[in-house]
């Protein structure tokens, strides 16, 4: 038997994303269910204190706005969570084995990107119900937008989660940062009815031009702020090189700290 | 015999004991400029041996002289602060307590869990599995969630995963001793076949009858530095005579 080889650093990876989810979901079909439902119910809650705000019409658009605000809101947020306890949630195994510890930032923002494939799946059943019908550069453009997004979650994740070793409240922080982002992301309004300081303001925070993005480009087939989405990656590529140097410079020593 | 299989080369290990605790944000912010002091402990303190393959190593001292330390480090888990750990081959350790098991899930899937953190494909596992179980014996609770356990059946699961690696170097720290007489002689005896075949062992255990028995060779830490390393018998006289316990022989 030749140990650690490249068939068991992807069935590690495999591994962990399975355990991940028997632990998250308690083995069930019911749990299972639950990661559909969590956003869905979120969305209705809003869908219906929104439109009594905005005069008790329902609107099929807003639903879809709203939707895929909250979905990618959603992903954002376990993609930042799971990642910054990638490494304290196995802390048992780091204290004893030592194995290619990436391997278990990559399984935890995996574990959001999953969760996210699957809230998709309300969204594709709106698209097929008619309420809206997604051009081809609209979505690739969506999938480029995604994609930018998840390497930057783990880019951050290279960092969080060796800080949240040193400094233990970490995670309230960032549970309250995460509520703040999700009020400054336009996640259940548009920024093109922001105005004001408080519209400047949010128009420099990149979730909420990412939700903005994805919005114009799934439900209406525009492609705006190329821009800002172009920075963003760059932005998110010195991120990761940074990030690694970061993780390789602390993974070292994390075992006398965890 | 040509070359070693571990060579530990002049290790230190220092860790830094802050005056007091610093690892929350809160204590940053209210106390921003304040300087902590910190204490420089040589946990070990220029380490110096070769391990050839075949050996089988009793590391022995009294608590908090370094053992899990050495250990951790030849596992690679902790990084010497001086000097140059080098392993030629794989290795697999079997380090204290837990082993790494998640107590929420089943014998069954702790096995696959376990083995593929310790190096090995799913598939290997797969082809391992009945001979796991039947080792720990454990057959009627394999898929019961670990949690319910006896700390004995873990052991002895964690202990027939670990031997399935076919590793070159064993580390075992303490966990021996927590099965039962029958299991700890089943499990050395394993160790031994193990041995027998080419691998080399390090066991760090308070049980100085099973070093006496099984080891060829000790090591003896005192405060972090090797104040014995050479025949068991001898090294245990030392050791013994050191805790004030002279051997009754
Ligand atoms: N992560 C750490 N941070 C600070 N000090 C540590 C750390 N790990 C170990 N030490 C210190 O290093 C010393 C040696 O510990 P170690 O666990 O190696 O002892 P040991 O010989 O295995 O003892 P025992 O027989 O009780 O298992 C102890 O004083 C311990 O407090
Ligand atoms: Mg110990």
């Amino acid at each position: 038997m030749v140990l650690h080889t490249k068939a068991n650093h992807r069935d590690l990876l495999i591994e962990l994303i399975r355990t991940n989810f028997k632990l998250r979901y308690n083995n069930s079909i019911l749990g299972f269910f639950w990661v559909l439902m969590k956003p869905f119910l979120y969305f209705l809650m809003l869908f219906v204190v929104f439109t009594a705000f905005r005069g008790g019409e329902a609107s099929a658009e807003y639903g879809a706005n709203l939707l895929l605000g909250i979905i990618i809101y959603t992903l954002v947020n376990e993609g930042v969570i799971f990642g910054m306890h990638a490494l304290t949630d196995l802390a048992g195994v780091i204290l004893k084995v030592n194995f290619p510890r990436q391997v278990a930032v990559t399984s935890a923002v995996f574990m959001a990107v999953v969760n996210f494939a699957f809230n998709t799946v309300i969204l594709l059943i709106l698209a097929i119900l008619g309420s809206f019908a997604p051009t081809i550069e609209g979505f690739l453009y969506f999938v480029f937008i995604l994609s930018m997004t998840i390497f930057a979650l783990y880019s951050i994740s290279l960092f969080s989660s060796i800080l949240l070793v040193k400094i233990r409240d970490l995670h309230h922080i960032m549970e309250l940062v995460m509520q703040l982002v999700f009020w400054g992301s336009a996640v259940f309004y548009s920024i093109d009815d922001m105005s004001g300081a408080f519209g400047q303001l949010i128009r420099l925070n990149p979730l909420a031009l990412v939700i903005h993005a994805s919005r114009k480009a799934l439900l209406e087939g525009d492609i705006i702020h190329v821009k800002a989405m172009i920075i963003m990656s760059l932005m998110s590529l010195a991120l990761y090189f940074l990030g690694n140097l970061f993780f390789k410079k602390n993974i070292k020593r994390i075992a006398e700290f965890i | 015999m040509d070359k070693p299989i571990i060579k530990v080369d002049n290790v230190s290990k220092v860790f830094e004991i802050p005056h007091e605790s610093r690892n929350t944000l809160k204590s940053y912010f209210l106390h921003p400029f304040k300087r902590i002091g910190k204490e420089r402990f040589y946990a070990l303190k220029s380490v110096d041996f070769e391990i050839n393959q075949g050996d089988f190593v009793g590391v022995i001292g009294r608590n908090g002289s370094g053992k899990s330390t050495l250990l951790k480090i030849l596992a690679g888990i902790f990084e010497p602060t001086k000097g140059k750990v080098h392993v030629n081959g794989t290795l697999v350790p079997f380090l204290e307590l837990g082993v790494g098991f998640n107590p929420e899930l089943t014998g069954r899937e702790n096995i696959y869990l376990n083995g593929i953190i310790l190096g090995m494909t799913r598939k290997y596992v797969e082809s391992k599995f009945d001979e796991i179980v039947d080792f720990a014996e454990i057959r009627d609770f394999i898929d019961l969630q670990v949690k319910n356990y006896s700390s004995g059946m873990v052991i002895r699961l964690a202990f027939a995963i670990a031997v399935e690696a076919r590793a070159d170097i064993y580390l075992l720290d303490e966990v021996l001793s927590v099965g039962d007489a029958g299991f700890q002689k089943k499990s050395l005896e394993k160790m031994l076949s193990l041995l027998s075949n080419g691998a080399t062992g390090i066991l760090v255990s308070h049980n100085i009858n099973d070093v006496k028995k099984y080891c060829n060779r000790v090591i003896l830490l005192k405060k972090g530095e090797v104040v014995f390393d050479g025949p068991t018998d001898e090294g245990i006289k030392i050791f013994e005579s050191q805790m004030g316990l002279m051997s009754e022989e």
